[in-house]
This record gives structure tokens, C-alpha cells and sequence, in this order.
């Protein structure tokens, strides 16, 4: 059974529920703040670009590390994964 | 994208020809979407603040984000579903990036004497909403938020849990120690 307090919160939020709202106008803004945003926007941020090109850095050296560390056999280093699993 | 006019009653076929427009660049079909909606908008985005002008521009980021992923909508969904995930996210994110000090919302001894329910009416909805709101922003942002979509926005468990992205197991288990901490709260507020 639930206890006092949260019965009376339910009863004030129900109340609560009953509020009115006033109305919004927001089109005229929301069309102004895109003319000036246009919606490639997010992508051409220089801060994901930042990390884009860093993840492609990083996966770069992860591989040349990898294929360094496997004295150059292709070979065992795709099947050394799989390995390492089943050891 | 294809959107199938007519294909459900569940989508308005005016929303679906106005979101294909905006699509296309026809930025007077976005501000019909924008004028159908914003009134349902500003009701839930007057869950976050209650200061008119954070409304207004909470309002605005969520039709901005909206506009913006626009082509990940999927017309299974009536748009304003859609358009409710956003909000949420919208509004979540506002509470977080807030400062710890401004989420202090002062209690009055009267409010913690109604709150417990000694004095038996907290006056009009007006009232019981100020209220209920500095209560619930005495919590975490992921308690106030399963708090103000279950009981503010009147959300089945599976509702809230779609609009803030969260599986309903976890919207559950989240719903239950928030109940408990707002129980705490109420009986150990000053």
C-alpha cells in the first residue's frame, strides 16, 4: 500500500494536470533560427569533424600497430583474433 | 522518404503532405507544423520551467531539433509522437545542463505542511503545479522525469518510456526508486 506522502503528491499533480496553459507562439523565430541554420549544419560542425577525422586516425594506427605486431603475416593476423578467443 | 497519405488513420494526412513539403524546402509547410503543434508542445515544455521565456525557447530548440532530423522520421508514428521524444530530450537535457545551486527550489513551511497532507488543499491547479514542481526539482533529472511523465503528463509506464528512450523495464525500476526517494523527501523535508 502506497504511503501518505506520495498519495498526497498524486492528488496535487492530478490537480496540477487541470493547469492552463498559455499559448505559444514560436513559428516566426523557429523559421528565422533556420534560415540561418541550415540543416547540414550539425555535420559541418568543426568540433564532430574534429572527431571524425580523429577516429579515422586512430583506427589507421591501430591497424599499422597490429600488422607491425604480427611481423607482416597476414595471414595469422586475421586469424590471430579468433585464436586469442579460443585460448 | 515515402510517406503513404492515407495509408493509417493514425497519421494526419495534412501533417504527412506538410512534412514532404518541408522536405523539399517549403519552409511555409514547416510553419504550419510549427503553428499545429506548439500549443501541444508548450504544455509539455511547461513541465521543465515554469518561467515563460525558458518555455518559449525550449519550445523553439524542439522545433529547431525536429526540423533538423527531419528525415529520420518514420510515418509509421503520428508526428507529435515524434515530436514528444524530441521535447523530452529537449527538456532533459536542459535540467542537466543546469547548475546544481539553480535546481534549489525553496519549499515553504506551509508547502511541506500541505505536502504531507496535514493542510487539505494546496488552492487551484496554479497552485498545486508550483507546488509539485519545486517538489520534483528537489530531485536528480532522471527521477523528476519518469515523476512529470507519469504523473504530470499522464503516461502509462510503456508511454514514458518510449518518450525518453529508456526499454519499460527500466522506466519501471527507475518509476520505483523515485517513488522512494520522493516518499523520503516529503517526510524528511524541513
Amino acid at each position: 500500500m502506497k504511503s501518505d506522502p506520495l498519495n498526497t503528491f498524486e492528488r496535487f499533480a492530478i490537480q496540477a494536470q487541470g493547469e492552463t496553459t498559455s499559448r505559444a507562439d514560436v513559428a516566426d523565430r523557429v523559421l528565422a533560427t533556420l534560415q540561418t541554420q541550415p540543416p547540414t549544419a550539425l555535420a559541418r560542425d568543426p568540433m564532430y569533424l574534429f572527431f571524425g577525422a580523429g577516429s579515422l586516425v586512430a583506427a589507421c594506427a591501430a591497424m599499422v600497430v597490429f600488422w607491425l605486431g604480427t611481423d607482416y603475416d597476414t595471414l595469422f593476423a586475421l586469424a590471430q583474433p579468433f585464436v586469442t578467443v579460443l585460448q | 522518404m515515402v510517406i503513404p497519405i492515407g495509408a493509417s488513420t493514425s497519421l494526419d494526412a495534412d501533417d504527412c503532405r506538410d512534412i514532404a513539403a518541408t522536405l523539399l524546402g517549403d519552409g511555409e509547410a514547416y510553419r504550419r507544423l510549427v503553428e499545429r503543434y506548439q500549443h501541444d508542445i508548450a504544455r509539455q515544455m511547461s513541465r521543465f520551467s515554469r518561467e515563460f521565456a525558458v518555455r518559449d525557447e525550449l519550445i523553439h530548440d524542439v522545433f529547431v531539433e525536429a526540423y533538423l532530423s527531419l528525415r529520420n522520421y518514420k510515418s509509421s508514428a503520428p508526428w507529435l509522437h515524434w515530436l514528444r521524444k524530441i521535447a523530452v530530450r529537449v527538456g532533459y537535457r536542459y535540467w542537466t545542463s543546469r547548475k546544481a545551486g539553480d535546481r534549489e527550489i525553496t519549499l515553504s513551511d506551509e508547502d511541506w505542511q500541505h505536502l504531507r497532507g496535514r493542510s487539505p488543499d494546496a488552492g487551484e491547479a496554479f497552485e498545486a503545479a508550483e507546488l509539485v514542481y519545486a517538489l520534483l526539482a528537489q530531485l536528480s533529472p532522471s527521477d523528476r522525469l519518469i515523476l512529470t511523465l507519469v504523473y504530470l503528463d499522464g503516461c502509462t509506464m510503456a508511454e514514458a518510456a518510449h518518450r525518453a528512450g529508456w526499454t519499460v523495464v527500466g522506466a519501471k525500476l527507475r518509476a520505483f526508486r523515485a517513488r522512494n526517494r520522493l516518499a523520503k523527501l516529503i517526510e524528511e523535508g524541513s
